[in-house]
């Protein structure tokens, strides 16, 4: 790489006049965007900004109408995932295809072994594979008992095994702990130093000035910026991705409230309201342990009351039980020692801890993993709406399920939360990742619940529906709801909550009141000090 | 991906075209194979199994059964568990029902049918029960207990009819016939179209209205779609299972009952064999969907009344009917699959 070499290497990636459209929706329209050798390019947008068809495009998964994707000079027309892969595309998408009950060596055979398996080879290339990336994976893990992180690195990993010159990475970041997200961006420096080129879709500014050399913007379909990212001010950001102009003081107001994330020189969020004090505790949890899915004990002794009207937020590295936590505070799971209570409900009660009984006594649920547990995917948005209400006989009329009523406040979750579809009867599978979140949100919210358990209800958002989620949190906790809150990103925690507690180590830390502690204390709990 | 616009039926209806042709075309060329002329066997099959009147009269005679069987299958189905049991649970009813007969005397005849009818629905949700409690109590696997409950059932049934069920005169095995008020009948002179037919269309209502309007609908179908939402959102997963099964039992069991009171007169060895699996391939033709039920349920009598014609007029053997229904199950089960994909944007 002499300057005095003129040859001009063509680009890796060169998309001319994308175009897709969906019935009468243009989700992208006439998008251009050049990658070449060891370049990382953050590709930004809201939800529904047509990200994701981007990437289907391409990773072979979608045909564009109209354009032309160049690789290396030469015009493709990528037909499938495995002709994108033969073309030297890695992609690793927001929801990953992965076999549960494979363990991890097995899912990189998938596809690509012949014959008899060499399970001891295997298990040796992917504990190369994962060395070389700097994640830590172990081989003979089931898939199934792996958190979403886990199976996140897995996924990468199968991309990194194939000779790839660009890696798309869709919201890699969205479900990593602020640790994997380091090491997962240590490794696209990595990369990058090699030469690949990485396309990282994502939301979060953060990821865009950590590692990112250009920061494409797109805004309802179009490609509205393409600007090193040195030249850039998170405010200019934020304000191309929601209103498609470089216009920074309409967007600083909805910044300041979004997330923590936002300044990436260090400015804390505006501090919380002051509301009224909490009220009694509704929910107990005494002395529970916790066991992860693959039977360790995730975390031991952990004990808190739950009052009404705060805002209890559970910090702490992902998998260190808050997971555990929340499926046994909604009935799915019973704790492996201790109690938790509601009312008269409790966890040790063989018939009595189910998630209909709780839900009847008003806990609402926003699970970690949305896709897999909170929504029919062939249904409509309708069903999916009366999912967690028809189950324990809310929307009856005369014994029968009142659809219009259901169809009604459908459409008024559908106008509240700006969800994104054609209406109510679409099947919820065609919606983006961000507008089904937005959809289990509403619906969980929707009955005046007196529990709230919500887990990473911002993730993979955008940050005009972040502060909007974060404001409905906050008006159902002054309503007195007691909320717990799930969260890996201290901006959101401490934009949100009145207590915060730490589960690190096998161990729990606090609660403490926000106002009594830092953010210094609170992470080195976090880092299990 | 076209389909973004479509409501999401629209595609299910075209896949069921398409496997419904396909069987139509392995008929066909099986017949063409087997040294016939495939044309005229396939007119041959259609006119005898609908455009004669004797024909449609068989053809709608043998699509009571397979409807009322087919609807408990799609209940079941749309679960997500897999009822093989129509056949056992079918026995077991028509044996609840021709049970209860003495107990049923000097009842006026409204109420002797309705008790006899309920009977039957009982036993065969007994047996579908045992099915659902296995399932959800110890976790076995519901294809191999209700086809295992199948067997038995044959075993029952041929016990009873030698022993405590046996006509008075105790030379055939078969039972005493049933008193005349406690026969369906005849809705159309000069044909066997039983009342039956009335039982099986009231139940395709109700059954349509349990299925799309009723809490318990909700929960079976949202339980097909993606059980663990369902737990999540207050179902229970225990539950759904016993109640199809049972649900699937009753409807198999009001059908034998029908087949008993409407159409034999007793209840007798092999008195309806084959109902089980063609109610299968019904069920998944009609998309799940109880409405229309009916309609695939009358096609697959035709089939099976218009290839005895075929197989009377043509050298073409009669288990060729099979191939359809073959081909169906398969061609929904592969389709299953395949449309199991993740769904992309």
């Amino acid at each position: 790489m002499t300057p005095t070499a003129t040859r001009v290497e063509p680009p890796v990636l060169a998309l001319s006049g994308l175009t897709r459209r969906y019935g009468d929706v243009v989700a992208v329209d006439a998008l251009s965007l050049t990658l070449r050798r060891g370049e990382v390019v953050a590709l930004l947008g809201e939800n529904g900004a047509g990200k994701s068809t981007v990437v289907n495009m391409v990773a072979g998964m979608t045909q564009p109408d109209a354009g032309t994707i160049t690789i290396r000079g030469e015009p493709r027309r990528l037909t499938s995932a495995r002709a994108a892969l033969g073309a030297g595309i890695g992609v690793v998408h927001q929801h990953y295809a992965l076999v549960s009950s494979f363990t991890v060596a097995e899912s990189f055979a998938l596809g690509e072994v012949a014959g008899r398996l060499d399970r001891p080879a295997l298990a040796a290339r992917v504990r190369g594979l994962a060395a070389e990336a700097g994640l830590s994976v172990d081989p003979g893990a089931m898939i199934g008992s792996l958190d979403v992180a886990g199976q996140q690195r897995v996924e990468i990993l199968k991309a990194l095994a194939r000779d790839i010159d660009l890696l798309v990475l869709d919201e890699p970041a969205a479900v990593l702990t602020p640790d994997d997200a380091e090491r997962l961006f240590a490794m696209v420096r990595r990369l990058r130093d090699r030469g690949v080129a990485v396309l990282l879709i994502t939301h979060r500014l953060a990821d865009v000035f950590s590692v990112c050399d250009r920061a494409a913007v797109m805004h309802r379909g179009r490609l509205v910026a393409d600007r090193p990212v040195a030249g850039l001010t998170a405010a200019e950001l934020v304000s191309l991705m929601i209103a498609g102009v470089p216009d920074a003081a309409a967007a600083a107001a909805l910044a300041r409230t979004a997330t923590g994330d936002l300044s990436p020189d260090g400015h804390a969020p505006a501090p919380p309201a002051p509301h009224a004090p909490a009220g009694p505790a509704v929910m107990r949890v005494r002395d529970v342990t916790l066991r992860r899915a693959n039977g360790s004990v995730a975390v031991a002794g952990v004990g808190f009351d739950l009052h009404a009207g705060e805002i209890l937020a559970v910090a702490g590295v992902d998998g260190n039980g808050q997971t555990e936590l929340v499926r046994c505070m909604a009935g799915l799971e019973r704790p492996a020692a201790g109690r938790i209570t509601l009312e008269a409900a409790t966890s040790d009660d063989p018939s009595g801890w189910t998630p209909g009984h709780l839900r009847a006594l008003g806990v609402a649920h926003v699970p970690d993993d949305r896709r897999r547990h909170a929504i029919a995917p062939g249904l409509g948005l309708l069903d999916n709406f009366l999912l967690s209400h028809v189950p324990i006989g809310r929307y009856l009329r005369r014994g029968l399920v009142d659809r219009v009523q259901g169809r009604a406040d459908t459409e008024a979750a559908i106008a509240a939360f700006g969800i994104r579809a054609t209406g109510p009867d679409q099947p919820v599978g065609r919606l983006s990742g961000g507008n089904q979140q937005k959809l289990v949100l509403a619906r969980e919210l929707s009955a005046q619940p007196r529990v709230v358990l919500a887990a990473h209800p911002s993730r993979g958002l955008d940050i005009r529906t972040i502060a909007f989620v974060q404001d409905r949190l906050r008006a159902e906790r002054d309503r007195g709801a007691a909320i717990l809150l799930v969260s890996a990103d201290m901006g959101e925690i401490e934009g949100l909550a009145d207590r915060v507690i730490v589960l690190a180590g096998g161990t729990a830390r606090g609660p403490v009141p926000l106002a009594q502690t830092t953010r210094a204390e609170v992470g080195a709990w976090m880092a299990g000090h | 991906m076209d389909g973004r616009t479509l409501t999401p039926r629209r595609p299910e209806a075209r896949l069921a075209l398409v496997v419904l042709a396909a069987g139509v075309a392995l008929l066909a060329g099986l017949i063409w194979l087997a040294g016939e002329n495939a044309l005229r066997a396939l007119v041959a099959l259609v006119q005898g199994g609908f455009l004669t009147p004797s024909g449609l009269a068989d053809t709608v005679v043998r699509a009571i059964p397979l409807c009322l069987i087919g609807l408990g299958v799609a209940c079941a189905f749309r679960a997500g568990v897999f009822n093989i049991g129509g056949d056992g649970q079918l026995l077991i009813g028509a044996c609840a029902a021709v049970a209860v007969v003495p107990l049923l005397a000097g009842l006026p005849a409204p109420l002797a049918l309705a008790g006899l009818m309920l009977a039957g629905m009982a036993g065969g949700a007994a047996w579908g029960l045992v099915a659902g409690v296995l399932k959800a109590r110890f976790g076995a696997n519901e294809i191999i207990a209700t086809i295992m409950l199948n067997y038995i059932a044959v075993q029952v049934l041929s016990w009873l009819v030698r022993g405590p069920l046996q006509e008075p005169a105790g030379v055939f095995p078969r039972s005493a016939r049933l008193p005349g008020e406690l026969r369906l009948p005849v809705l159309i002179d000069g044909t066997r179209i039983s009342a039956g037919l009335v039982v099986a269309l009231v139940a395709v209502g109700v059954v349509w209205i349990l299925l799309a309007r009723s809490r318990w609908g909700y929960g079976v179908t949202l339980t097909g779609q993606n059980a663990e939402a369902a737990r999540y959102g207050g179902v229970r997963p225990g539950w759904v299972a016993i109640s199809v099964l049972a649900a699937g039992g009753a409807l198999a069991g009001l059908a034998g009952t029908v087949e008993v009171a409407g159409l034999h007169g007793r209840l007798q060895e092999g008195f309806a064999t084959g109902f089980g699996i063609t109610a299968i391939a019904v069920a998944l033709l009609a998309r799940l969907n109880p409405l229309w039920v009916p309609v695939t349920a009358m096609g697959f009598a035709g089939l099976y009344v218009g290839s005895g014609t075929v197989a009377r007029a043509t050298a073409v053997p009669f288990p060729l009917v099979n191939v359809i229904e073959a081909v169906v199950i398969l061609g929904f089960l592969a389709l299953g699959v395949l449309r199991r994909r993740p769904a992309l944007e």
